[in-house]
């Protein structure tokens, strides 16, 4: 069985972390006893070219994908590497084949439904629009503006 | 339509019967979601599968050439507009008599880089300029707008915007003096400012206050550029052209009225217009002209029939705009300027309103100097890029605004791929159902009846009233009491008028804050002299120049206040969460919105005017295609008393007065003893049909009036109401929002993302994605698992 192992800096969110991750080490590993499929621990030789193991975090063994959470350096020049099996890229393809109700998401959002996970800033827009016209404006000195009402008058 | 035979290439380049889902369908090629949209005269696709390339048919009806369009759809681009229009014959191979100088361009979509073509036939020059550019934008729209200041002022002013803003109908823009370019009537006043904004681009005609002046504007005409001004041709005396204005006439109104063309003279003024061809009907003002952007002088003015025809008849008359077999001219007189383009040839822009970016230096010329402006990057080198940002491959995850060194407005890139507009100014999104309501405008008023008659005055014959009313009171000789003796049958031409209802006469006179013959119950000017009563007592109000009295046809009066559209701001949620609206009604106050209600529309306000009361009441409506929609009905007061008839000291006087002038006329008797000589010639008259102590009780009585001891009526002071006339005049709506933060290093990651609530396929989405109910026992893997994929999922992934 073959071990790959190096590093991945993508968020532990991101489902498919494979662009992300760079392999720096390739070694044929033989299991000699039962492993653990969600955290199994791989003793592997300590030799100068993976002197940069304990600094590596993410690995791909068996077609799974696994963070590595700890590197020990056992006696006789050995790391353990303990391992933890990463659920999403791993099942990657799977994923994205799943339909599901989607409550929040980046770009096939519902634009019109509230987001109380907005931030907003605490001072407010007054934003002011007048009417296209006023029928108010006139000037007095000239134009009737004046109502004079009498009792009778004009038909008598 | 009212375009024909001006821009036929424009107009007509889509058979109107020739729908992209029957293309579609006639292709075989799977584009179910397709749609084919129409905005401003181009042609919009929503939904263009990735590997569909349409072979646009259009059709240009005059010349009966037809052409074929590639459309494209760039990779993660949403909305493509297309946008067709003229490519001028390049070459010099027509015959104009009035021709010293051809310009054209081809411009043949983005695989072919554009170029000029000059042509001077009398040194038979010829200059051939490529554009070296590599990136062709839809970079500039702008909208015409005709202006009308004080009545007195006609010209206009260009308003330029991003395509995005002008199809979000979200803009504001500042126009100045120094904008303004009068085409007729007095000078530009100086220090004007006034913004304008989306609203106008209904077209209907707006009227602002500015520093004093009254400023009536609407927009005559929008167009298209590819540059953001005209291009530079070296060699050429630094003349300017620019190879590709496209105006379009504002369909929506009879009143359109610009004809842009390519001028080929240094600009000063307008630099990007041949001509302009004007009709304008506001403010009582009506012309029919030509601008001449070469002399900046008017060469021709008509009033007649209105009609796109008419001008166009009319302005080859003039030698500046002729038709020619679908084609037009635009030429300078005297030779100033000669521009002819051919319509039959096309070009085609492809853009996306999806990612603008900036860039800069677009073209050797590097005319663009407005860093701020977006645009779409199309090609490079020959190659297609839509709408990838230089450098990025792979950001679909980010919003634009949160990828470094691009700040774009958030609002400009609100169209994911699931996203619409939500809606838009005028967009009938709500379903009104039920009648459209109007206003009766016909209330009988009293002349129909005799019983009660409204006068409409202006200042001076309210003035006229007050000397009438007060100062005759001091003059016994004064044709005032010269009607009240005769009234009172005191002398010969005796008559029933009953003295003591003067004033009863007189029901009120108020102030109102609106013209009053604008209003459809005026009826026109009556008589100079009001009547009161049995008509015996005339009050002539026109002497000193104040012209005739109006009278009132209604009692009520109806008036139009205006619209103002609500745009969306953000065009999501947030326009109604967290905002609140109001709108100010003058003489009534400010009146609560619903954001919910009233975003994206245009909302209208009419006053219905009692004019017997002074109160008002005031319809808040919202106006679309499918008529007026109340939404609210608000009571005011608007008309203010300007005290008269009750004034306690002036019917005081009448009174008095009557009691002593019906004692008189009772008695009967001689009036001996009575010293005339005081002046009281009226005293003297009453005196002569009264015994002596009532005469002089007549006499002391007339005196207290007549001299003073009693108050006259008085007119002006402070009557009710007056503070509304101080108020704003201008109904507004104001609205009141937060801010929102995007700033990605306060902007937690795990907050990206909005509400959804769709179903979908989780490979189809990227970006951050929180979903619920999803069912996990198709994976292949352990129980276990399934159970912390299905927590992870719940809690949030980024795909």
């Amino acid at each position: 069985m073959q071990l790959q192992y190096g590093k991945c800096n993508s968020d532990p969110r991101v489902v498919d972390k494979r662009p992300y991750f760079q392999v720096l080490h390739t070694t044929d590993i033989l299991a000699k006893d039962t492993i653990s499929d969600r955290a199994p621990v791989v003793v592997i030789a300590a030799m100068v070219s993976n002197a940069d193991a304990p600094a590596c975090n993410y690995a791909f063994m068996g077609g799974m994908y696994y963070y590595i959470d700890d590197v020990d350096l056992l006696p006789g020049g050995r790391y353990a590497l303990h391992m933890r099996l990463d659920i999403l890229t791993s099942y990657a393809d799977s994923i994205k084949n799943l339909s599901a109700v989607v409550v929040r998401q980046a770009g096939a959002n519902a634009p019109m439904l509230a987001d109380g996970a907005y931030l907003t800033k605490s001072n407010i827009q007054v934003e002011t629009r007048q009417f296209n016209r006023s029928p108010f404006v006139v000037n007095y000195a000239s134009d009737f503006c004046y109502v004079f009402s009498v009792i009778g008058g004009a038909n008598t | 339509m009212k375009t024909d035979g001006l821009y036929p290439t424009i107009i007509n380049w889509v058979p109107q019967n020739f729908e992209a889902t029957e293309m579609i369908t006639a292709l075989g090629i799977d584009a179910p979601d397709l749609t084919e949209s129409y905005w401003m005269g181009w042609i919009a696709y929503e939904k263009m599968p990735s590997a569909l390339k349409i072979s646009r048919q259009v059709i240009d009806s005059d010349s009966r050439t037809m052409s074929f369009v590639d459309v494209t759809r760039a990779e993660n681009v949403d909305v493509t507009i297309v946008t067709c229009a003229d490519a001028s014959n390049a070459s010099p191979g027509f015959n104009n008599p009035y021709a010293s100088i051809y310009a054209g361009a081809k411009w043949r979509s983005f695989d072919t880089i554009p170029y000029s073509d000059l042509y001077i036939p009398s040194s038979r020059s010829r200059f051939v300029n490529k554009f070296d550019v590599n990136t062709i934008g839809l970079t500039y729209t702008y909208a015409v707008i005709n202006l009308c200041i004080d009545d007195a002022l006609m010209g206009c002013a260009v308003v330029t915007m991003d395509p995005v803003e002008l199809y979000e109908r979200h803009f504001t823009r500042t126009i100045t003096s120094a904008d303004i370019t009068k085409l007729s009537g007095a000078s530009v006043p100086s220090g004007l400012s006034f913004e304008v904004d989306d609203s106008m681009l209904d077209g209907t005609l707006q009227t602002i206050t500015v520093s004093g002046h009254t400023i009536k504007f609407f927009v005559g005409a929008f167009g298209l550029s590819a540059f953001d001004r005209p291009i530079t041709t070296s060699g050429t005396g630094g003349g300017y052209y620019n190879p590709l204005p496209v105006v379009r006439l504002h369909d929506d109104r009879d009143h359109t009225f610009l004809i842009g063309g390519t001028r080929y003279v240094a600009p000063s003024t307008i630099w990007n217009w041949g001509g302009l061809l004007i009709y304008a009907s506001t403010g009582g003002i009506e012309r029919k002209e030509i601008y001449d952007a070469a002399t900046t002088t008017i060469v021709g003015g008509y009033a007649g029939t209105v009609s796109i025809d008419d001008m166009v008849a009319i302005s080859s008359g003039y030698g500046i705009i002729t038709p020619e077999n679908g084609n037009f001219s635009v030429q300078g007189v005297g030779g100033g300027y000669v521009m002819t383009r051919r319509m039959y040839s096309w070009y085609e822009i492809v853009t996306t309103l999806s990612y603008f970016m900036r860039y800069n230096n677009y073209n050797t010329q590097n005319y663009h100097t407005d860093a701020n402006k977006y645009y779409p990057k199309i090609s490079e080198n020959g190659e297609f890029l839509g709408v990838l940002l230089n450098g990025e491959t792979d950001r679909a995850d980010l919003r634009p605004w949160q990828i470094s060194g691009v700040t774009i407005d958030p609002a400009s890139n609100k169209y994911t791929p699931d996203d619409k507009p939500p809606y838009g100014p005028g967009e009938d999104d709500d379903e009104k159902i039920g009648d459209s309501i109007g206003f009766n405008v016909n209330v009988p008023g009293g002349t129909a009846s005799g019983l009660y008659t409204m006068y409409a005055l202006r200042q001076a014959h309210v003035n006229n009233l007050g000397a009438a009313l007060w100062t005759s009171f001091n003059s016994p000789d004064s044709n005032f009491w010269q009607n009240v003796r005769m009234a009172a049958g005191l002398y010969e031409e005796a008559g029933s008028f009953d003295l003591s209802t003067i004033l009863d006469y007189i029901a009120s006179i108020r102030i109102y804050p609106f013209a009053l013959i604008n209003l459809p119950g005026y009826t026109g000017a009556g008589t100079g002299a009001i009547k009161m009563g049995t008509g015996k007592i005339p009050l002539d109000l026109s002497t000193g120049g104040a012209g005739n009295v109006g009278i009132m046809g209604s009692y009520t009066g109806i008036i139009d206040a205006g619209s103002v559209t609500i745009p969306a701001h953000y065009g999501d949620f947030r326009d109604l969460e967290g905002v609140t609206m109001s709108v100010y009604l003058p003489y009534i106050g400010n009146v609560t919105l619903n954001p919910a209600e009233v975003t994206g529309q245009t909302l209208q306000a009419t006053y219905a005017v009692d004019l017997t009361s002074g109160s008002c009441v005031a319809y808040l409506l919202l106006s679309g295609t499918w008529g007026y929609y109340p939404i609210g009905v608000y009571s005011g007061t608007i008309g203010a008393d300007i005290p008269l008839s009750a004034s306690q000291g002036n019917r005081m006087f009448l009174r008095d007065l009557k009691n002593v002038l019906g004692l008189g006329s009772i008695l009967g008797g001689s009036l001996s003893g009575v010293d005339a000589t005081d002046g009281d010639a009226l005293a003297g008259a009453i005196g002569s049909g009264l015994a002596s102590g009532a005469a002089y009780m007549a006499k002391n009585v007339y005196k207290q009036g007549m001299g003073g001891a009693l108050t006259p009526p008085t007119l002006g002071g402070g009557g009710a109401n007056f503070a509304g006339f101080g108020a704003p005049q201008t109904a507004y709506v104001q609205i009141r929002r937060h801010l929102y933060a995007y700033n990605a290093q306060t902007f937690p990651a795990s907050h990206m993302g909005r509400r959804s609530y769709g179903v979908h396929t989780l490979g189809t989405l990227s970006g951050f994605t929180v979903c619920d109910a999803v069912d996990v026992s198709g994976i292949p893997a352990p129980a276990d698992i399934q159970t912390d994929i299905k927590k992870a999922l719940e809690s949030g992934v980024y795909l």
